[in-house]
């Protein structure tokens, strides 16, 4: 039987096609995204540092991360042309502070307002709306705020730094603010102390953790789904180091080796505006838990030996990203040099011509930016979102992470739930 | 003979003081010898502007408002820019010509004594009636396509310096020929060199 | 003494809380998550409530209301429109317009909403605000004009967004401008209140970026004089604005967003070619060119000199 679900309650809206046996069990899913904006094509024969206004534009939720994306691609693109650009550490630090914000934000929303209702909603229990979780959404976008002027859609990062020349007075309620945070996660989400987790994870003992991220896994074990959801293995990190795993091989990784699939798209015959991205030709996983595999995080790497890429790795890869980033960001406040220049002028966009690259680790994996500029005109631009690679919809032969993710789940209902894991953002997606 | 209004009589002063200043200079011209010239006695004169450096900033405000009001009908017309820029050199020079105290009184005395309008006339204030309609001409100069964009003070040094330099010969006497026959040609060259590629 | 069902009908076991609607067209969701930034959402969740909403749980999915349209107190629109856009398999032409004639106010959430804003440059023959094309009032809903409340911005502010249910909660009118935006949002500038006011009075530009010092305005493309918006009356977060960050306003409110080289001032020798709002060129340059007369030494140094 097939079956069209139309999955809301996610970053825009995506289509699953399911197709179930006798026993309701799918045997095969494909993605589908019908929204498209035509980003890249609204980008051509602009200034390139209008960009730095229009790509924050792709996406409501990880809109910095594709402003960071941006800005360092132009400044690859200076130093493709041969022109040296600096960067003082404090511009990079704050740049660094402003982006992880946004993903402890995101990730914080998908757990309780993706993860905690809809695994509620399926054993009927949906809880009411976590004012809690947004509350502290709105700090840690109020701590970005501080260096970013606003979040969403700040443009504050600009090749040679960041706008922004903050005072010890925007340090001190930083730290303010993610001691509120660190302690919201502490008490709410893990109900212990970040060791405590850390523990957890290696002693595979999570499911008895007080907090909210405690009650998502025990939703998952009722519902059978904690081991379910497993993928191909295969992870990829593109951002700030190269790597790739490949059943727990390790290798360094290339961006040449990226590549686009059209195939199913509209403009192919096919049946989705979603673009497919492929290293090597091949589907991989990427975002939290592909990171702290490449990191080798003790706890997660301890959890992937049990259970592999199942729900419970993934899920828990996210949640201990956002105790990571804010230990970061708080070595981060702590160690900014304030006496250094926040911006460096470079010379003249409108002097640069040529290439360049700007790859980033966004809330769901690895954020590529790449574009042509002549004279400092964009003439062409393409971005491929975390999104493309986890959402990818393959073929009966080969797969995408989700698509097989999904493939063996008891109930079109629990398929969608597995789906969800992955942070589905339809809007990136397609872009 | 009709009373005067203080204005009027301020600006019959004036008129008197700019001849003076414009042909002796800023020095050497003084209050009693302005009091004299206008057969007044120096206490009333005193009445009117409360030091000789007083009255050199009401003369040099009082050049530009003129210079300006003329440049302000010429920008406000429907020339284009280049008719415009010899509209402008014609009003300088025939001011040159008929008023020449006015022109002498700007390059002999305000810009040749800075420091007596140091205090009260620092950088642009004193002329920015004049300045400001320049700066309106060359902005819908740029705009209108006709001219090319540059540093305002690039395109206002060439045009003005140019106007002043040729009415300084003029005053030496060096001229061959009448200085408005020169208005074509100098005309021509400010577009020249400020025009558009 | 009035009749039991007069009193059951005027005194509902719960209180009557105003029923809302938000729906998207084409959108990055960027105003559904400023929403969530509002630090008093939990107040405002207990005046009204949503019947649907793409990311906060609701009463019903879109698959149900798009089934039978539901009547509500407010529609939310966020996102640019196009008819033949679907949303749940429904074009936008009837969707909205379904919507839209059930309920009694409609605010277009957001510049895309508003005037078509970035996503109109996609294809910008199809794509329009719900009200306004533009500048031109040619949108979907111009039959129900009186209806709309504008709030444009990318995004809007939360504030802004929960003034607007709050006044129609109160039940008081919204004096509005000409793009139905409300006065007491869009009569300022984001000129007012930007920490670098005093350099712009004394024409000291910013040399460059990534300093407290200096105005946006002259060189750096910054378009605060000449935006509607309250950005630096009610701050961003609560703490910033892009003025406050140093990044130039790149007049997000505005019908003409976005413009082109958002990061210089484009100038006719040396002479911005855009005028603060409403200041005639003449009265600017008299007043500019007093003003860089003067060199203030205090303006012209670092604010703090210590920490650089």
């Amino acid at each position: 039987m097939i079956t069209h679900e139309l999955i809301e309650r996610i970053e825009g809206e995506a289509v699953l096609d399911f197709k179930t046996d006798k026993s309701g069990i799918v045997r095969d899913a494909n993605i589908r995204f019908l929204h498209f904006r035509g980003m890249e094509a609204i980008l051509e024969g602009r200034n390139a540092l209008d960009a730095l206004v229009i790509t924050p534009r792709v996406c409501g939720i990880c809109g910095h991360s594709h402003l960071i994306a941006t800005v360092k691609m132009i400044e690859n693109i200076y130093q493709n042309a041969g022109v040296k650009i600096r960067i003082s550490d404090k511009a990079k630090a704050i740049r660094q502070i402003t982006l992880s914000c946004e993903l402890i934000q995101n990730h914080i929303k998908w757990l309780y307002l993706i993860m905690l209702h809809e695994s509620g909603k399926l054993l009927e229990k949906e809880p009411k709306v976590a004012l809690k979780a947004l509350y502290v959404s709105s700090q840690v976008n109020q701590l970005c705020a501080l260096f970013s002027g606003q979040w969403p859609h700040s443009s504050y990062a600009i090749p040679g730094g960041v706008t922004c020349d903050p005072t010890y007075i925007e340090v001190m309620q930083a730290l303010k603010i993610l001691s509120e945070v660190e302690r919201f996660i502490a008490d709410e989400v893990l109900g212990c102390t970040p060791e405590a987790f850390n523990q957890a994870m290696s002693q595979n003992t999570l499911l008895s953790l007080k907090g909210d991220f405690g009650t998502v896994l025990r939703n998952f074990e009722r519902l059978g789904l904690l081991e379910q959801g497993k993928s191909h293995g295969r992870f990829l990190v593109l951002g700030e180091t190269q790597e790739i795993i490949v059943h727990l091989e390790r290798s360094s990784a290339s961006s040449d080796n990226v590549s686009e699939d059209i195939s199913n798209t509209f403009a192919e015959g096919g049946n989705t505006y979603a673009k497919n991205a492929l290293y090597n030709g091949e589907f991989f996983e990427t975002g939290p838990l592909a990171r702290a595999l490449v990191q080798e995080h003790t706890g997660v790497s301890a959890l992937h030996r049990l259970y592999g890429d199942s729900a419970v790795t993934r899920i828990t890869a996210r949640v201990e990203e956002m105790v990571s980033l804010c230990a970061h960001v708080r070595q981060l406040l702590t160690s900014l040099d304030l006496s250094q220049p926040s911006f460096i002028t470079p010379p003249s966009i409108e002097s640069i011509s040529g290439e360049g690259l700007g790859i980033i680790e966004a809330p769901r994996g690895s954020l590529i930016h790449r574009a042509t500029i002549e004279k400092g005109k964009i003439v062409s631009y393409s971005i491929i979102t975390p999104t493309q690679w986890n959402l990818g919809n393959g073929t009966q032969t080969n797969l995408g992470v989700a698509q097989k993710a999904m493939i063996g789940a008891e109930s079109i209902a629990k398929a969608s739930l597995l789906f969800r894991t992955f942070d589905v953002c339809s809007v990136c997606t397609t872009h | 003979m009709a009373r005067l209004t203080k204005e009027e009589r301020k600006v019959s002063i004036m008129t008197k003081a700019l001849e003076l200043f414009s042909k002796e200079g800023f020095y050497q011209t003084t209050m009693p010898s302005i009091a004299e010239k206008i057969g007044m006695s120096v206490g009333n004169l005193y009445n009117y502007f409360t030091s000789k450096e007083m009255l050199a900033k009401d003369l040099i405000l009082y050049i530009a408002n003129i210079l300006g009001e003329e440049i302000r009908k010429i920008n406000e017309s429907p020339l284009n820019t280049k008719e415009k820029i010899e509209a402008i050199v014609h009003m300088y020079f025939k001011i040159a010509q008929e008023r020449p105290e006015t022109i002498e009184y700007f390059l002999r005395v305000y810009l040749s004594n800075r420091e007596v309008f140091q205090n009260c006339c620092e950088g642009m204030i004193c002329v920015s009636a004049f300045v400001t309609e320049l700066m309106i001409f060359f902005e819908e100069g740029v705009r209108s396509g006709e001219l090319k964009d540059q540093e305002f003070f690039s395109a206002f040094g060439l045009f003005m310096g140019y106007l002043g330099g040729m009415v300084f010969i003029n005053g030496e006497k060096i001229l061959p020929k009448p200085l408005e026959s020169y208005e074509s040609s100098i005309s021509d060259n400010i577009y020249n060199a400020l025009k558009s590629n | 003494m009035n009749p039991p069902s007069a009193i059951t009908s005027t005194m509902p076991s719960n209180p009557t809380k105003l029923k809302i609607i938000w729906l998207q067209g084409i959108t990055c969701n960027g105003n559904t998550h400023s929403f969530l930034n509002d630090p008093l959402l939990g107040t405002l969740l207990d005046e009204v409530e949503f019947i649907h909403h793409p990311i906060l749980p609701a009463q019903k999915t879109l698959k149900e209301v798009v089934k039978k349209i539901p009547k509500s107190d407010i529609l939310i629109f966020e996102g640019a429109y196009s008819a033949s856009f679907e949303r749940a398999g429904v074009p936008m032409e009837t969707l909205l317009l379904a919507l839209a004639s059930k309920t009694k106010h409609i605010i277009a959430m957001g510049s895309c909403a508003s005037f078509g804003g970035i996503f109109k440059e996609g294809a910008p023959e199809h794509i329009s605000g719900i009200l306004f094309d533009k500048e031109q009032e040619s949108g979907p809903l111009r039959s129900m004009r009186e209806k709309v409340i504008t709030l444009s911005g990318c995004p809007a502010h939360p504030k802004w967004l929960s003034f607007v249910i709050d006044m129609i909660v109160s039940g008081k009118t919204i004096a509005v401008d000409e793009y139905r935006r409300p006065k007491a949002l869009y009569s300022y500038l984001v000129h007012n209140g930007c920490l670098r006011n005093e350099y712009f009075e004394w024409k000291v530009d910013s040399d460059h970026f990534g300093t407290k010092e200096g105005c946006l305005f002259y060189a750096q493309g910054c378009q605060g004089p000449m935006t509607h918006g309250s950005c630096n009356k009610i701050l961003w977060n609560e703490v910033s604005s892009k003025t406050r960050a140093g990044t130039p306003c790149v007049g997000c409110t505005e019908p003409t967003f976005p413009k082109s080289n958002l990061f210089s001032t484009k100038t006719y020798m040396s002479i911005p070619s855009e005028m603060p709002l409403g200041i005639p060129k003449r009265s600017y340059l008299a007043l500019a060119g007093a003003a860089k007369s003067f060199h203030i030494k205090r303006l012209e140094e670092r604010l703090i000199d210590d920490n650089a």
